[in-house]
């Protein structure tokens, strides 16, 4: 009977568990009141922003490639379907304008959540300082990326505390470039001129100041673009040089050189077996798609401009070479003869070209491994600062030396002669922005360029050769639609004009 | 520390169960069979019914043989017999006897009792048994022989159609495919199995059992008799029972096997390699290009490469069960072994089972205990990329010995495309998945009274289930899916185990008229999931493929999860005089899975019955035997959401790259919200059920009528992306509503030496989504080839296909000009004419629309039972109506040309002179391709799922040889489908199609009838044979 009475004891025993039984915490990571304690916290909360820029929805491949087929001077080519959906500019179905919004905010989020906790982190000082520098300039960046493509953005200066916070209205864009400029001053006096070695590729006070002038620039503020980018020639930000080779920017071995302010870093270790989204173990960081850059199509008018002036060598500008493949004796794609590659293409257009930016095609035997490179992307690079100048100080001051200055020295690296002196203003500003052509095509520029001189979307709408297929343009559609799950879930959105 | 205290229990429980050990094992011993004298005599005798009325018609059989005889009009009989034969008198309706004869007599009188038939039946329901006709609650049961007769690897597929509103859609047709088995309609977003509770312990699914170790299967449909599991189901729960020695006095031996083959049971209509050349060089002619040299002058013009004809072929399927049974009054065992190997029609694919249980139940006086043991190993191959997108060329040889690996595929400068072939990919990676499942279960029943049992159960199941891969080097072309250049392994490795322990006092009483039945118990569980997975680069050659040997590991990942459940719960059953039944239910579940404030739930439900014919007005009614009313309400809880949600957690894998070394510096980020006030998903059903028993309950009839509603359901859900996140967050939101109406009989006859008995059963379900809940988007799935097939919104059922309407195709200019902004903006002559469904003037992505649902709106299945002399038969058909499925092969088939073969009917294209058609002229897919309802075709079928007919060998025969049974058969399933679908087979399940596929069906809800590269159901042939010694 003993051992019966032990079996009811032991019933009873189990229907009485403790409390406790069901806390469970998450062994797997952690949570946030783990963390902003140290300064190794600040830094890999900072790293942690940077992250979505380099992740393959951003500059990896999906949003440099939406962004850049915008422009008058790069189109699509070639058969595949699967384009209609990544470059689908239908709010519903679209995919890649999604990507840029979700990235970018990505990073403004985790700048906010910096710019909240570091300040209360017991640490050095100016390493605090640094970071914090770093968290506004990102959310500038992030910013002005948000309101050039998508004009009509909510403005998010603290992380949200709980679901209902996510829920934002958009503000006129004047709050958000005000916002980006009060950040980019801030972010100057903050950051440091250079990094040591092991740092290399975080941004600096050059990085904030060149970004600004673009900010000022973009808004048509042209003598504050003169006065913040002269700074950035006077050294006042540390030194920033031409690369004597032109095409060195766009290889590994010109990662983070002397002309560079900002650019987004890239490596070549991560498996793109295991997820080509951010925020995994082991996320691939390459720059593109062989596919999506080095297929793309360059307008022959672009072709047509560097056949225009010789060097003064009297050879064709080298930078063509850099920028792209075209009917040149000689020419190859990767490996194979471009007139075979393209034949059909010249058939109907002898001065058919691809982009070689990056990825040259023309000089790489063979496509590489996963089709992707590992070489860092030029954001801001001092030969634009130059020609950012040239034109503020003609807009704002006239064709002064300063502005020939500038504007000669970007020339001369391209074996260019020097303007002829005595331009008119308007002479010069076209000699700037052909310039900018030359020196920036495939480099994200252009329809932000074209933007600001008031040119888009006339151009595109005068010309519909440039672009095609499935990115026809469309009126009223200047900018991208608001992502539909961003209107689904966020009640304070209004979808965009032209959607 | 937690952890400790339940193992601390489970330890302790485990000593108690020794204790008694030693008393138990016992008199354990076998009858002797002996056959003594074989003198044959006439029996004679007269057979009655209950009140002395001559019973015409008895069947009367000397057991096991064929020798029998019918009563006559006057319930006379005369059978020759021998001394300790046993006559066996049967009769639709009364139960069936057994008589010894003895040496002493040559007459037998005998008088059968009417049986009470399925209603005396035991049912087991959640903690306990019940008669069958005393239930108040919706319980479909199937009996474990029902299953023997269905030949198949994964046991649920043999539940399909056999029960009223319980759906099992089997994903695709390849070796060993998993079902979803979905009770009532979906009315969750997650995971939509049921729980199954097999001998006492609660598991995910019920792939892992041999489908011959299955005695009874409960289905429990409504809230009421779900109740008593509360937190776990929202979803109906699955009772299965494994065989045990139960009712055997003796030890026996069964064995059976069986071999067949399967084949492919329908073709596509693929294109030749000359028509595909010529189509090709003809698109090339119309668009004004030059001809692709692969088409033209390099095409040798004969070659043909049809994917089919490589990737299918007819495949052996061989099946072997061993089972030893038995015991005495003590000790009862039941042992089994099964050997299950399958090979799939498509190449590269298959799957074998490997399982062994052992059943043990010893009683001592007022004490019982049973354990269940049981080990399964599963290997499979699942082959879920051969017909992909991209593919073989008809124009280019399968195999190309150049290229690394073998495989043929199509080259930039001569086809147009760096082709794929993904059948030479599916043969060439080496993947599969195999799982280990431990099953271990303990129970105890100790009778502290006549009144009042104590039980107690205890287990532990785990699993392990690998999903390696490894992907030699090879070449196919450029293409970045068509080549390797350093071989790679994947292993992924998920550990599970689950530990429960439970106790309940069950009180019964009896006084007078007044029946009751009292049950308190508690339960805890926990469940601990450990995930592995290495992704290693790199190997000296494609022979060696262990992770060690690799240059780099290029991933590694590790998670751990672990949810707790506590509950307790408390029934009542009382009925008066058992006409009147009354039912209450209630349980309190407290999860890990909330947050301390919302951690538990209280989930009531109460049920009525009352049995009319018991009332005097029905009493003697000569057709009505038995009807019998049942109410229920009651409410479910769920609680199937990722761990955790509720917790705030931050990213620790947002690096970035720095310095002049371009290395990877750590980062943290928060990428995801937390929810903290997270709940309990509440379902709540109402059923009103009949039964009704007539003809002395010949035919029998249950219906029920029931809706279904689901609330606060745990769903992730995308927030703003303007939030810094895009990684949707556990909330609860939707609701869902399942109405429906069930009926089943069952129909048992005898008509001159033939029994049959047919059992047909129907349903009809409308499931609607009643809400989403505020600022959530309508969810979207489906996708394939960058198109979105479904789209869950209210007002639809849960994975609608949404879509274009195409109402034709447009002619000329003028119909483009005349439609104005009602035309595609791109639209020429050959394009899709879309209806501007919302009438707004013009095309857009509003005019996108419900183009129906994988849902049926009825489904039935019949099962017919033929037993003549020693031939038996069954034959299982079932249908589906009111089905559409979204037919992706339409996407790869006709506009996928460039990357794959297309079906002949793609040459239809239209074109100038080639007007009346529905193919859309050539225009490389774009407007044409997009979800429309070109894609949707009905996927309605009426089928002979199974059939099966048996030859038992004379006892006489074989008992000369020592066997006790002896049975051939032969068995088909599939034998024909009626159906119009233009795809394989309407068989589709939640296939997605996608290399990296694990299977796991859980979150492909919203893929659901949607035909990506759906595996083929095959027709199957076997012949089997049973022995029992």
């Amino acid at each position: 009977m003993k051992k019966y009475l032990t079996l009811v004891l032991s019933f009873l025993f189990l229907l009485g568990c403790e409390d406790d039984f069901l806390d469970e915490s998450n062994p797997n990571t952690m949570t946030p009141d783990q963390f902003w304690q140290s300064e190794a916290d600040a830094l890999s909360a900072i790293v942690g922003a940077y992250s979505p820029l380099s992740n393959i929805f951003c500059h990896g491949r999906i949003f440099t490639g939406i962004t850049q087929v915008l422009s008058d001077a790069v189109r699509q080519q070639g058969d595949f379907s699967y384009r209609a959906s990544i470059f689908n500019l239908q709010p519903a179905q679209g995919n890649s304008h999604r990507n840029g919004w979700e990235e970018y905010w990505k990073v403004i989020f985790r700048a906010n959540n910096v710019l909240e906790f570091v300040p209360n982190i017991e640490m050095d000082n100016s390493n605090k300082d640094n970071i914090l520098g770093e968290a506004l300039f990102l959310r500038g960046y992030a910013y002005f990326n948000l309101v050039h493509y998508f004009q009509n953005i909510p403005l998010v200066t603290s992380p949200a505390k709980s679901l209902e916070e996510t829920q934002q209205p958009q503000v006129e864009p004047s709050l958000v470039y005000d916002q980006i400029k009060a950040d980019l001053t801030s972010a100057i006096s903050k950051l440091p001129n250079t990094w040591s070695d092991d740092n290399k590729g975080r941004v600096t006070s050059g990085s904030a100041a060149g970004l600004l002038g673009k900010i000022h620039l973009v808004l048509g503020e042209y003598s504050n673009a003169a006065t913040e980018l002269k700074k950035v020639i006077d050294g006042t930000y540390g030194t920033y040089e031409l690369d004597p080779d032109y095409s060195n920017n766009f290889k590994e071995s010109g990662d983070n050189n002397i002309e560079s302010l900002f650019e987004i870093q890239f490596d070549n270790t991560g498996a793109w077996t295991a997820g080509w989204g951010a925020d995994v173990p082991s996320t691939a960081r390459y720059y593109s798609y062989v596919n999506d850059l080095s297929r793309t199509a360059v307008n022959s008018w672009v072709l047509d401009l560097f056949l225009e002036e010789a060097t003064i060598d009297g050879e064709i500008d080298p930078r063509a070479y850099s920028t792209i493949v075209w009917d040149y004796p000689g020419a190859k794609y990767y490996g194979v003869d471009f007139t075979e590659k393209y034949s059909n293409e010249l058939k109907d257009n002898a001065k058919h070209s691809v982009s070689a930016k990056y990825s040259f095609p023309n000089v790489n035997a063979k496509t590489p491994a996963m089709n992707t490179e590992a070489v860092n992307k030029k954001i801001i690079r001092y030969a634009d600062v130059l020609l950012m100048y040239a034109e503020a100080e003609n807009e704002a001051n006239g064709p002064t030396n300063g502005a020939y200055n500038a504007i000669n020295e970007v020339r001369n690296r391209a074996k260019m002669a020097d303007l002829t002196p005595g331009l008119t203003k308007d002479q010069f500003r076209e000699k700037v922005r052909r310039e900018r052509v030359l020196e920036l095509t495939l480099e994200d520029m252009r329809q932000i360029d074209l933007m600001r001189w008031g040119q888009y979307p006339k151009r595109i709408i005068d010309n519909p050769d440039f672009r095609n297929g499935e990115l026809f343009y469309v009126q009223g559609r200047e900018y991208f639609p608001i992502p539909q799950v961003e209107v689904d879930t966020n009640p304070n959105i209004v979808q965009n004009p032209g959607y | 520390m937690k952890n400790i205290n339940l193992r601390r229990k489970i330890f302790f429980l485990s000593i108690l169960l020794l204790i008694n050990a030693e008393s138990l094992f016992s008199n354990v011993n076998s009858d002797n069979d002996n056959y003594s004298n074989f003198i044959q005599q006439p029996i004679k005798g007269v057979v009655t019914d209950s009140e002395g009325l001559p019973l015409p018609g008895v069947s009367i059989v000397v057991k096991g043989t064929s020798n029998g005889v019918q009563t006559d009009f006057d319930g006379n009989f005369s059978i020759e017999a021998q001394s300790e034969d046993i006559l066996v008198f049967s009769y639709i309706g009364m139960e069936t006897l057994s008589v010894e004869v003895s040496d002493a007599s040559d007459s037998i009188n005998i008088s059968m009792q009417e049986s009470a038939s399925e209603l005396d039946e035991v049912v087991i329901i959640g903690y306990g048994s019940q008669k069958k006709s005393d239930l108040t609650g919706s319980i479909s049961s199937l009996d474990g022989g029902d299953i023997a007769k269905f030949n198949v690897g994964n046991a649920s597929q043999a539940l399909m159609g056999k029960m009223a509103g319980v759906r099992i859609e089997s994903n695709g047709g390849g070796p060993g495919a998993s079902s979803n088995i979905v009770i009532r309609g979906v009315s969750t977003f997650t995971n939509t199995n049921p729980l199954f509770v097999i001998d006492g312990l609660f598991t995910d699914s019920m792939d892992f059992l041999n489908p011959a170790d299955i005695e009874s299967v409960q289905i429990l449909k409504d809230a009421s008799a779900a109740a008593i599991y509360g937190s776990r189901a929202a979803n109906g729960v699955v009772i299965i029972k494994t065989k045990s020695g139960e009712g055997a006095n003796g030890v026996f031996v069964d064995f059976e096997s069986s071999v067949g083959t399967q084949s492919l049971i329908k073709k596509l209509d693929w294109t030749s390699g000359p028509e595909y050349a010529k189509f090709r060089n003809e698109i090339a002619d119309l668009n004004g290009r030059d001809r692709l040299p692969g088409f033209n002058e390099l095409y040798d013009g004969t070659t043909s490469t049809i994917v089919e004809d490589y990737a299918i072929s007819d495949a052996p399927v061989y099946n072997s069960s061993f089972r030893v049974y038995g015991g005495s009054d003590k000790i009862r065992f039941n042992v089994s072994a099964n050997l299950y190997d399958q090979e799939g029609i498509v190449k590269a694919s298959e799957y074998k089972r490997k399982s062994i249980r052992a059943n043990f139940t010893v009683e001592n006086k007022k004490f019982k205990l049973s354990q269940n043991f049981a080990i399964t190993n599963t290997f499979e191959r699942p082959n879920t990329i051969w017909n992909l997108g991209n593919n073989i060329l008809p124009t280019i040889p399968f195999y190309d010995s150049n290229n690394d690996g073998g495989y043929g595929a199509a080259a930039l400068l001569i086809h147009g495309t760096d082709g794929v072939n993904h059948l030479g990919k599916s043969m060439l990676w080496d993947r599969h998945y195999e799982r280990n499942n431990l099953f271990e279960g303990i129970n105890m029943e100790y009778e502290i009274t006549d009144n009042l049992v104590a039980k107690v159960n205890t287990g532990l199941t785990y699993t392990s289930a690998k999903n390696n891969t490894f992907i030699p080097t090879f070449f196919m072309s450029p293409n970045l899916d068509a080549n390797l250049s350093k071989a790679e392994a994947r292993e992924y490795t998920t550990e599970a185990y689950s530990l429960l322990a439970e106790a309940t006092l069950d009180y019964s009483l009896q006084i007078d008229n007044h029946d009751l039945n009292a049950l308190v118990g508690s339960t805890i569980q926990q469940n601990t999931t450990k995930v592995k997975g290495v992704i290693a680069s790199g190997f000296p050659s494609n022979l060696i493929n262990q992770i060690s040997a690799a240059e780099q590991i290029q991933i590694g990942v590790g998670d751990k999860y672990v949810s707790s459940l506590e509950s307790v719960f408390a029934r009542l059953n009382y009925n008066y005089d058992g006409k009147y039944f009354l039912s209450g239910t209630i349980r309190r579940d407290g999860s890990s899975r909330f947050s301390s404030d919302n951690r538990y739930g209280v989930f009531p439900s109460a049920a009525f019955g009352w049995i009319i014919s018991k009332e005097k007005f029905l009493e003697n009614n000569k057709t009505i035997s038995n009807l019998k009313l049942r109410v229920s309400y009651g409410e479910l809880g769920s609680q199937e959401i990722v761990d955790y949600a509720y917790i705030p957690v931050l990213n620790l894998n947002s690096d970035g790259v720095f310095g002049s070394g371009q290395g990877r510096s750590p980062g943290i980020s928060q990428t995801v919200f937390a929810n903290p006030n997270l709940v309990w998903e509440t379902t709540k059903t109402t059923n009103i059920g009949v039964d009704v028993g007539l003809f002395n309950n010949r035919l029998t009839l249950t219906a029920d009528l029931y809706d279904k509603v689901s609330e606060d359901i745990l769903v992730e859900l995308n927030i703003p992306p303007s939030s810094g996140t895009n990684r949707p967050v556990a909330q609860n939101a939707a609701s869902i509503s399942n109405k429906g109406f069930e009926l089943a009989a069952n129909y048992r006859g005898e008509v001159k030496g033939l029994s049959f008995s047919i059992a047909p059963n129907i349903n009809f379900l409308k499931n609607e989504v009643l809400g989403l809940g505020t600022n959530v988007s309508p969810i979207t799935g489906g996708a394939f080839m960058g198109i979105n097939a479904t789209k869950t919104d209210i007002g639809t059922s849960v994975g609608s296909y949404y879509g274009y309407e195409v109402i034709g195709i447009y002619q000329n200019d003028q119909e483009i000009a005349s439609d104005g902004a009602k035309a595609d903006p791109n639209a020429q002559p050959g394009d899709f004419r879309y209806a501007d469904t919302n009438r707004d003037g013009t095309l857009t992505a509003d005019d996108q629309t419900n183009l129906g649902s994988y849902i049926p709106d009825m489904e039935y299945g019949i099962t017919l039972n033929l037993e003549y002399k020693n031939f038996d038969a069954n034959l299982f058909f079932n249908g589906v109506s009111g089905v559409e499925i979204f037919n992706f092969a339409k996407t790869k088939n006709l506009f996928g040309y460039g990357g794959n073969n297309i079906i002949k009917d793609a040459l239809n294209y239209w074109r100038p002179d080639n007007t009346d058609t529905n193919i859309p002229r050539l225009s490389g897919g774009a407007g044409n391709n997009r979800a429309s309802s070109f894609m949707v075709e009905s996927g309605d079928y009426f089928r002979l799922r199974n059939i099966q007919v048996g030859y038992t060998l004379p006892k006489e025969t074989i008992e000369s040889i020592g066997l006790r049974n002896c049975r051939v058969y032969l068995s088909a399933q599939n034998l024909f489908t009626i159906t119009d679908y233009s795809g394989y087979y309407p068989e589709i399940g939640r296939g997605q199609a996608d290399e990296e596929r694990v299977v796991d069906n859980n979150n492909t809800l919203f893929y659901a009838g949607t035909d990506q590269s759906t595996y083929p159901t095959p027709r199957q042939f076997l012949l089997g044979l049973q022995l029992g010694f």
